[in-house]
C-alpha cells in the first residue's frame, strides 16, 4: 500500500514538474463549484474540497445513464445495481450515506436505501460536484459519506428547442427534450425524458446454493427491461432586480419488467412515481447579501404490478391476516413516502473577510407502506439550524467553520461542528478538514417488514424501533496543485461511523410472530446498530493538456473498511469488512479533438479498472477492466439548427462475467456495446464569457 | 402565457395524482368474490359425494414436498373411500409459486371450506398435516369456527383430526418409527439430530412446543445420542441442543440430520443443509456441527419428511378416524 502510494506521488511529482515547463500549453476556463460552502469558488479557491466532473468530461465520456458517467469518471464510486436500485457506494458507505442533490435540492424516496437515480436526465446535466463525508453544514442527515450535487443545463436563450436521440445495443433508446421560452421576466422550461432498455442475460445459471436442483435454465436476466418517462416545467419570475421567483413541477415513472418463469416465477412487476413540487426564490439584499426559500414537497411511491394471478396477505395492527386475490393487470401500493421541506438561507458579508451563511430547515416526512407497517402511517419531524463563517484569513490562508444543529422529534437535539482550512502557495495547495456527521435512523429502518424472496428461500426483513442515530467523524488532509496545463490532488480521509445501521441476521425470533406463522421464513434480517465502523483511503485525481488537442486525466481511490458486529450465536464481537468494498478503483481519460471550418471531432478513450469486491455472504465480486472509446462529431449547422452526433464502442474488450444469478457480480455490464445519439438543437447560444471572475466577496 | 403554463402545471399533478392502485377495498372484495367463484365451480365439479375431507398443510415450493404430499393424499383416499378430498396450503407464497410454475393449483382453507359450504355437503372432515397442536393447528380451528357460524353452513357437520404428536402415545410411536429408520447409525455411536419447526413463545398456542421436548425424550429412551431442536422455539435451537449433546457427553463423532417436519421443504434444505455445496452455508445445522467439531458432511443430511414414511401418514388417518368415532368438533344441529 505505502509503496503504490510513494509511487503515484512520485508520478505526480515529476509529470508536475514537467508540466510546469511546458510553457506554451493553452489556459484552461476555470471551474466553478458551490456545493462544499453553498457560495461560488473558484474549484482551486473551493476551502471545502470538491470533485468535480465537468459538462466536457460528460459529453466526451457520452454515459448512458448518471451511474454510468459516476462510474467511468470517478474512482471513489461503485455500483452493484438490481431491480432495487443501483446499488451505489462512495468510498466505501451505501446511498443512505450519500446525499444526492439536483440544483440544490435532496432527491426523495428509497427503496431499500437506495434512491432511483434513473430519475436524472443524463443528457440535462451540466456537472456533478463531489464532496466527501459529511464536511459542510450545510447539509444533514444523509451525507456521512459525502454529496453528490448534480447541476442542470441552465439556457439563456429566448427560444429553445432542443433534441437529444439515443440508441444503443440491447434496445437501448433514450429521448430528451428541452423547450424553453422567455419573455422579460418570465421564463418557461419544459423537460421531457424517456429511458428503455430490453435488459440483457449474462447467465441461464443460478446459485446452486439456493435452489433444489442445479439451475441451468434461468430466465432471470442480469438487468431486467424496462422504461422510464419523466416530464418537468419550470417556471422563473424576475419580480425586480433583486428579487427573483420560481415554481416547478416533475413527473417521473418506472416500470422494471420481470420475467416471469424458471425458477422464481416471479407474478408482479416493480413500479415507481415520485411527484415533486417546489417554490422558493432568492432576495438579493446587496451586491453581495441575499436571503434564498425553498419550499419543497415530493411524492415517492413503489407498487407491484401484478402480471399474473398472486394471493397477497394483509394483517392489522393486531397481527390478524386477511388474504387477497390480484389478477394481471391490477396494482398494489408498497410505499408511498412524502417529504415537506423548508427551507430559508441567508448569506452575508461580514467585516474582516467573513462571510456568513445560515439557515433553517424545517422537514415533515410520512410513510404509508400497508403491506410493509404494522400501522397505518408513521412519521417524523426534523428541523436543523446551521451557521457556516468563511473566513479568509489572507490570500493564502482560508478557514471555513460550521455548526449544525439537529432536532429530531424522537431523537432529540445533536451538534455537529465542522472545520475546513485551505492554504495555497501559489499553485499549490494544502487542505486538512474534520467534521460531524449525524443521522436519524429512517422511517423504514425504524418500522419496516417485508418479505424478500432469495431464491427458494423465504427472508423476512424488519426494522428496529431500538436503534440509535448513527454518527460520524470524519478526517481528511490533502494536497494539490492547480497549474495551467496540469492538475492533481491527493487526499487521505478517515471516516469513523458510531451505531452504524445495516441489515443483519438475527435470530428469528425476533420477528413480529405473526409473520413467523404465515411465512416460516428461513431468515430474518434487522436494522442493527453495528458497534462502530471505519472507512480509510486516498483518492487521487490529475489531468494533463499534454497538447493544445490532447488531454488526459483519471483518478485513483484506495479504500479500506472495517466493521466490528456482535456475533449473537458465538456470542463475541466479529470483524467484517464493509459490503462491496473494492480496495482499489481507478479510472483513465483521454481526449483528442480537432477542429475544421465546420466540423469538430472529438475522440475520447475511457476506462475503468478495478480490484475485487469483498461481501460477508454470496461471493465477492470479480475484478474487472472496461474501456469505452466515444466519438463526437459537431456537425455543419442546418440552417438555424445546431446538430452533433456521438458515437462509441462501450466495452471495448467485450468482458462480461457469467457468474449465477444470485451470486456478487464485479460489474454487471452485458459485454461489448454500441450506442449513436444525435442532437438538434434550434436557436444560437449567447456567447458566454471566456473567463469568470469571482472574489470572496461576490455572489451569484 | 403565465396563465396557461400554470394550467398546465396544475393538470400535470393532477393526472399524476389521480393514477391509482387496485388496493381500494371494493375492487380487493370483488376479486376475492372472483376467485371463491373459481373455486366453488371447482369443487361443484368434483362433488361424488355428501362428505368432504380437508388436508391442510403449511405448504412448500420444492418439487420433493410436492410428491410426499401426494402420496399422502394418497393414503387419505384409500383410508375414506366414500369423501371427496380437497387440499390446502396455508402458505401464499407456496400457492403463488406453484400456481404460476403451472404445477398444482392450492386454495386456502377458507377458500375450500367456502366452497364446500356452497357445494352443499352435509360432511365436513378436516384433517390438519401439521406435526404439533400448535400456532398453525389454532388457525386451522379458527377457520373451521369462522366457517360453522357463517349462517350458510351451520348445519354442517364438521369433524377435526389432530395433528401428528397430539398425544404421548403418538410420540412414542413415531419414535419408535423413527429409530427404526436410525437404529443402525446411533448404535453405532453416531448422532441423530432432528430438526423440528417450533412456535415462538408468544404464539406457543396449547403448548404445542412441549412434543419436542416429548419426542427428544422418547427417543432418547431408545437411544441416548437422538436429539431434537427447532428453528423457532425459544431455548430450543440447535445452539441448545448442542449444549444438551455436549452434557451428554456427545462432544465429537459423526452427526447426521433429518428434518421432523411433514416435509423436507425449505427449512430442511436451507437451514439444516445449508445448501448442495461441500461447503455448508453459514448458519445452517450442517454448517454449526461442522464447526464445533463433528464430522456432517452433505451426504449426511437425510432430505425425507415424516410424510414420507407410511407408518407415520397412518397416524394422521388414524387422527381422523378417532375423531370421526368421537362427537363432531360441530354438529350441525345449532
Amino acid at each position: 500500500m505505502r509503496k503504490i502510494v510513494l509511487l503515484l506521488l512520485g508520478t505526480c511529482a515529476i509529470i508536475t514538474s514537467y508540466a510546469q515547463d511546458n510553457k506554451t500549453l493553452q489556459d484552461s476556463i476555470p471551474e466553478v463549484v458551490v456545493t462544499g460552502t453553498g457560495t461560488q469558488h473558484y474549484l482551486k479557491d473551493a476551502p471545502v474540497r470538491t470533485e468535480v466532473i465537468n459538462r466536457k468530461m460528460i459529453e466526451a465520456y457520452a454515459g448512458s445513464s448518471l451511474e454510468d458517467i459516476l462510474a467511468g469518471l470517478a474512482a471513489s464510486f461503485d455500483f452493484n445495481p438490481n431491480d432495487m436500485g443501483s446499488g451505489m457506494q462512495m468510498g466505501g458507505l451505501g446511498n443512505g450515506y450519500i446525499l444526492i442533490l439536483v440544483d440544490g435540492k435532496k432527491l426523495n424516496g428509497d427503496v431499500g436505501g437506495q434512491v432511483n437515480l434513473s430519475r436524472i436526465n443524463p443528457a440535462n446535466i451540466e456537472r456533478i460536484e463531489l464532496v466527501k463525508g459529511a464536511a459542510s453544514s450545510l447539509y444533514g442527515s444523509d451525507a456521512i459519506a459525502g454529496v453528490i450535487h448534480i447541476i442542470t443545463k441552465k439556457h439563456k436563450e429566448k427560444l429553445l428547442i432542443e433534441n437529444t436521440t439515443r440508441v444503443g445495443s440491447y434496445g437501448e433508446v433514450r429521448q430528451s427534450n428541452t423547450f424553453q421560452v422567455s419573455t422579460r421576466k418570465l421564463t418557461s422550461t419544459t423537460n421531457f425524458h424517456f429511458r428503455h432498455s430490453d435488459g440483457w442475460q449474462n447467465t441461464t445459471h443460478e446459485n446452486p446454493n439456493r435452489y433444489e436442483k442445479p439451475i441451468t435454465n434461468s430466465i432471470n436476466k442480469t438487468a431486467n427491461r424496462y422504461n422510464t418517462w419523466s416530464i418537468n416545467e419550470e417556471l422563473r419570475y424576475a419580480v425586480s432586480p433583486r428579487l427573483n421567483l420560481y415554481a416547478e413541477g416533475t413527473w417521473y415513472q418506472k416500470r422494471i419488467y420481470r420475467p416471469m418463469g424458471i425458477p422464481d416465477f416471479r407474478t408482479y412487476d416493480l413500479s415507481y412515481r415520485d411527484i415533486n413540487a417546489a417554490i422558493g426564490g432568492e432576495l438579493k439584499l446587496n451586491k453581495t447579501d441575499r436571503i434564498t426559500t425553498d419550499l419543497i414537497y415530493d411524492n415517492h411511491t413503489y407498487y407491484y404490478d401484478f402480471t399474473f394471478q398472486t394471493d397477497v396477505d394483509e394483517f392489522n395492527e393486531e397481527g390478524k391476516r386477511t388474504t387477497y386475490t390480484y389478477y394481471a393487470g391490477d396494482r398494489n401500493l408498497q410505499s408511498d413516502q412524502n417529504k415537506l421541506l423548508l427551507h430559508t438561507k441567508g448569506v452575508f458579508q461580514l467585516p474582516a473577510f467573513h462571510r456568513l451563511s445560515a439557515g433553517i430547515e424545517l422537514q415533515h416526512d410520512w410513510l404509508k407502506a400497508p403491506y410493509r407497517l404494522s400501522k397505518e402511517k408513521v412519521s417524523d419531524y426534523t428541523s436543523a439550524l446551521y451557521a457556516q463563517d468563511e473566513w479568509l484569513i489572507n490570500d493564502a490562508l482560508n478557514i471555513t467553520g460550521g455548526i449544525r444543529f439537529t432536532a429530531h422529534k424522537d431523537f432529540g437535539v445533536r451538534i455537529t461542528p465542522k472545520l475546513s482550512m485551505l492554504y495555497k502557495m501559489g499553485d499549490f495547495g494544502l487542505r486538512a478538514g474534520y467534521s460531524e456527521g449525524f443521522k436519524t435512523p429512517t422511517l423504514k429502518e425504524l418500522h419496516y417488514r417485508y418479505i424478500s424472496p432469495m431464491g427458494s428461500m423465504v427472508s423476512l426483513n424488519i426494522g428496529d424501533l431500538h436503534l440509535k442515530p448513527q454518527s460520524s467523524r470524519y478526517f481528511s488532509l490533502g494536497g494539490e496543485y492547480n497549474g495551467k496545463q496540469f492538475s492533481c490532488s491527493i487526499t487521505t480521509y478517515l471516516n469513523l461511523l458510531d451505531h452504524m445501521i445495516t441489515l443483519v441476521t438475527v435470530p428469528i425470533l425476533e420477528a413480529p410472530k405473526e409473520y413467523l406463522i404465515a411465512y416460516q421464513p428461513g431468515r430474518v434480517r434487522q436494522y442493527k446498530n453495528m458497534n462502530d465502523a471505519r472507512t480509510m483511503g486516498i483518492d487521487i485525481e490529475w489531468k494533463w493538456r499534454v497538447l493544445p488537442h490532447f488531454s488526459i486525466g483519471g483518478s485513483y481511490s484506495y479504500l479500506d473498511t472495517r466493521a466490528n458486529v456482535y456475533d449473537e450465536k458465538k456470542e463475541m464481537m466479529r470483524r467484517i469488512t464493509i459490503d462491496g468494498m473494492a480496495r482499489h478503483r481507478a479510472t483513465f481519460n483521454g481526449l483528442w479533438f480537432k477542429e475544421w471550418k465546420n466540423y469538430k471531432l472529438d475522440i475520447s478513450l475511457n476506462g475503468r479498472i478495478q480490484s475485487k469486491r469483498y461481501y460477508q455472504d454470496d461471493g465477492n465480486g470479480k475484478p474487472y477492466m472496461l474501456w469505452r472509446i466515444n466519438t463526437k462529431h459537431r456537425m455543419p449547422p442546418l440552417g438555424q439548427w445546431l446538430w452533433e452526433i456521438n458515437a462509441g464502442v462501450d466495452n471495448l474488450l467485450d468482458y462480461y462475467e457469467t457468474t449465477p444469478h444470485g451470486l456478487h457480480y464485479g460489474t454487471t455490464t452485458p459485454g461489448r456495446t454500441v450506442y449513436a445519439s444525435v442532437l438538434f438543437r434550434l436557436g444560437k447560444s449567447k456567447q458566454k464569457s471566456k473567463k469568470q471572475t469571482i472574489t470572496h466577496q461576490t455572489e451569484e | 402565457m403565465t396563465k396557461w403554463a400554470w394550467v398546465a402545471l396544475v393538470a400535470m399533478v393532477s393526472i399524476a395524482f389521480s393514477a391509482c392502485s387496485s388496493d381500494d377495498p371494493k375492487k380487493k372484495e370483488e376479486n376475492k368474490f372472483k376467485e371463491q367463484t373459481v373455486v366453488n365451480e371447482i369443487v361443484a365439479k368434483q362433488k361424488k359425494h355428501d362428505k368432504a375431507l380437508l388436508l391442510i398443510a403449511f405448504g412448500s415450493t420444492w418439487e420433493e414436498p410436492q410428491k410426499t404430499f401426494g402420496k399422502m393424499q394418497e393414503a387419505f383416499k384409500k383410508a375414506f373411500p366414500d369423501m371427496d378430498l380437497y387440499f390446502s396450503f396455508t402458505s401464499t407464497i407456496c400457492i403463488n409459486k406453484l400456481r404460476a410454475e403451472g404445477k398444482q393449483v392450492y386454495y386456502r382453507p377458507q377458500q375450500w371450506l367456502t366452497a364446500i359450504g356452497e357445494a352443499g355437503y352435509k360432511e365436513v372432515n378436516v384433517q390438519s398435516l401439521h406435526i404439533v397442536p400448535g400456532e398453525e393447528y389454532l388457525e386451522i380451528q379458527t377457520e373451521i369456527k369462522n366457517f360453522h357460524f357463517t349462517p350458510e353452513y351451520g348445519k354442517i357437520v364438521v369433524y377435526a383430526g389432530a395433528p401428528l404428536l397430539a398425544e404421548k402415545e403418538d410420540v412414542e410411536e413415531v419414535a419408535k418409527i423413527l429409530h427404526a429408520e436410525y437404529k443402525d447409525k446411533v448404535e453405532a455411536g453416531n448422532i441423530v439430530a432432528f430438526m423440528g419447526h417450533g412456535n415462538p413463545e408468544t404464539h406457543n398456542y396449547g403448548n404445542g412446543n412441549s412434543r419436542y421436548l416429548w419426542i427428544e425424550e422418547a427417543l432418547q429412551k431408545l437411544n441416548a445420542h437422538y436429539y431434537v431442536s427447532t428453528v423457532d422455539m425459544e431455548n430450543n435451537f440447535v445452539a441448545d441442543m448442542w449444549k444438551r449433546m455436549e452434557a451428554k457427553g456427545d462432544k465429537t463423532g459423526t452427526v447426521y440430520c433429518a428434518p421432523l417436519m411433514s416435509v423436507a421443504g425449505d427449512h430442511a434444505n436451507n437451514d439444516m443443509t445449508g445448501g448442495r455445496n461441500a461447503k455448508a452455508e453459514e448458519d445452517s445445522w450442517r454448517d454449526f456441527f461442522t464447526q464445533k467439531g463433528y464430522n456432517c458432511p452433505l451426504g449426511n443430511c437425510n432430505l425425507i419428511g415424516l410424510g414420507d414414511y407410511p407408518q407415520i401418514v397412518d397416524i394422521w388417518v388414524r387422527h381422523l378416524q378417532e375423531a370421526r368415532k368421537a362427537e363432531p368438533m360441530y354438529d350441525g344441529k345449532e
